[in-house]
């Protein structure tokens, strides 16, 4: 099959991945891994532990112990979500938002309906969740917050700093989702008050499919959820306490973790201000082709990510997809992009067209495909 | 594929199929793989299905098709790909009645 001509789907998985993953993987997979890292001195290293330091190098986080791997940011909210709900016993309230992804929603809803949670949707304004309105939503039994960072509809940043300072001054236990923004926004967790941050590996980190996490700042307050071989302390009966076997158990994704790493330290050797111009760049020149026509509704105009969500009028936004894939060898996302709340608000609920380049997305690429957008707008609109 | 009433496959213009998970509204899509070229007769014979509309503004014409509450289809005309939207709940009925009507295409009896 041949790959498509731009591909603007790295909001669901990046791809291209950059040349570096690929080579590090293939050169791994060429040993058995328990011999992969082993250096010329004849010492050993071991990648799990060196992709560990590589993600909490990334993300400033103070222990890279506290960097759990796990099968991706949907794994890694649940074992936060229900270890939060066991170790807390009885029911609590917790809020999200409107911009939160399935991955958030299912897990808290499934909890309610078993009596164990009740749930506040924060809406938003415009594109970002106030602080304001989460500091509204909050009861006397509010125990938990889970909040996305980044926007996978609007490509909007919610102030979290802002959000989990008033959420740490009462105490309440805060999970951020940054799905969307690892990679992208220059991350410190040293400073930034969140309990616990979630990354996925396989979006703007460039590994591989499989790969995720997420940085637990007091594992006291989650209880593990599964239990099974961690390498180490074999005699005992029950899951180990320390960190990280307490989240982790059974073999890792070994070929997984070795994407991730190289996919940081691309990210690394790019530098994250080069990074942030060219996303503005890829955005502005969609924006610019998108804003100058009716003919396309842009549900935010000034989006931090580069996540661009439209419909086209007169076209059904599967159409569009469809027509933009067959006819132009362009690939989108449409739908609700398992985000259905925030579309209720912007588009009543039917969906509408993502387009999501990543910094490996050349700018001609983008130009062309805008422009390709914007014909198919006006033809659509031309009679 | 969908037997017809003798409890044989029936010969239906389809040569593979193939079910794709999007993150939509829960609806499901599938992919139809023709083995000759969707054509404007395609598209009448689907007609008794929904509202056909045949857009010709793009630079290839595009064969949609609205069955209201929530399913779609539409293919570009020349080309051998059908994609459908379902209703869950719609699929099991649907479908047989796609591969029919589409066997009208190619001179099929309808049992
Ligand atoms: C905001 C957000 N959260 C969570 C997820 C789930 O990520 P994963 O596919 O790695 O589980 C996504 C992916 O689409 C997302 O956009």
């Amino acid at each position: 099959m041949d790959p498509p001509q731009v591909y603007l789907n790295n909001a669901a998985t990046s791809w291209p991945k950059p040349p570096g993953v690929i080579a590090a993987v293939n050169e791994a997979l060429r040993l058995p891994f328990s011999e992969a890292g082993r250096s010329a001195g004849g010492l050993s290293s071991d990648c799990v532990a060196d992709t560990r330091g590589t993600v909490a190098r990334y993300l400033h986080a103070p222990d890279p112990n506290h960097v759990i791997f796990c099968a991706n940011a949907t794994d890694a909210l649940n074992i936060l979500i229900q270890g939060f709900a066991k170790k807390e016993g009885k029911p609590f309230h917790v809020i999200t938002t409107q911009t939160d992804h399935n991955s958030v929603i299912r897990p808290l809803r499934t909890l309610e309906a078993e009596g164990r949670c009740r749930v506040t949707v924060v809406p938003c304004t415009g594109s970002h969740v106030e602080p304001a309105a989460v500091a509204g939503a909050i009861r006397p039994d509010t125990r938990l917050a889970v909040i996305s960072h980044g926007s996978n509809v609007l490509g909007s940043v919610q102030d979290i700093a802002a959000i989990g300072r008033l959420l740490q001054e009462r105490g309440i236990f805060f999970i951020a989702d940054g799905a969307q923004t690892a990679g992208l926004v220059p991350l410190d967790l040293r400073n930034l008050p969140v309990d616990a941050f979630v990354f996925t590996g396989h979006k703007y980190l460039f590994g591989f499919p499989g790969t995720g996490g997420f940085y637990l700042r007091d594992p006291a307050r989650i209880a593990p959820t599964r239990q099974g071989g961690t390498g180490t302390d074999s005699k005992n009966p029950f899951q180990p306490g320390g960190m990280p076997e307490k989240f982790e158990a059974g073999t890792h994704n070994y070929p997984g973790l070795v994407s991730l790493a190289a996919g940081i330290s691309f990210l690394e050797q790019t530098g994250a201000d080069a990074v942030t111009r060219c996303i503005r760049k890829q955005t502005a020149i969609f924006l610019e082709e998108f804003l100058a026509t009716d003919a396309i509704q842009v549900y935010n105009p000034s989006p931090e990510l580069p996540v661009i969500s439209f419909n086209i009028r007169g076209l059904g936004n599967d159409d569009a997809g469809f027509v933009l894939r067959k006819m132009y060898g362009i690939v989108t996302r449409t739908g609700l992009h398992c985000a259905p709340l925030i579309h209720e608000r912007i588009d009543g609920g039917s969906g509408c067209v993502r387009i999501s380049p990543s910094v490996l997305t050349p700018q001609d690429d983008c130009r062309h495909a805008a422009e390709c957008i914007r014909e198919v707008a006006d033809r659509a609109n031309s009679s | 594929m969908p037997r017809s009433a003798s409890g044989r496959w029936r010969t239906v213009p389809i040569a593979a199929e193939q079910c794709l998970k999007n993150c939509a509204d829960g609806r499901i899509k599938k992919e139809y793989l023709l083995t000759g070229p969707f054509t404007q007769k395609t598209a009448s014979c689907l007609e008794p299905f929904g509202s056909v509309q045949l857009l010709t503004f793009l630079p290839k014409p595009l064969f949609t098709l609205v069955r209201l509450p929530k399913m779609n289809m539409r293919a570009v005309i020349g080309e051998n790909v059908l994609e459908v939207w379902y209703e869950p709940a719609d699929l099991p009925t649907a479908e047989p009645e796609i591969y029919r009507l589409l066997a009208k295409d190619v001179g099929q009896p309808e049992d």
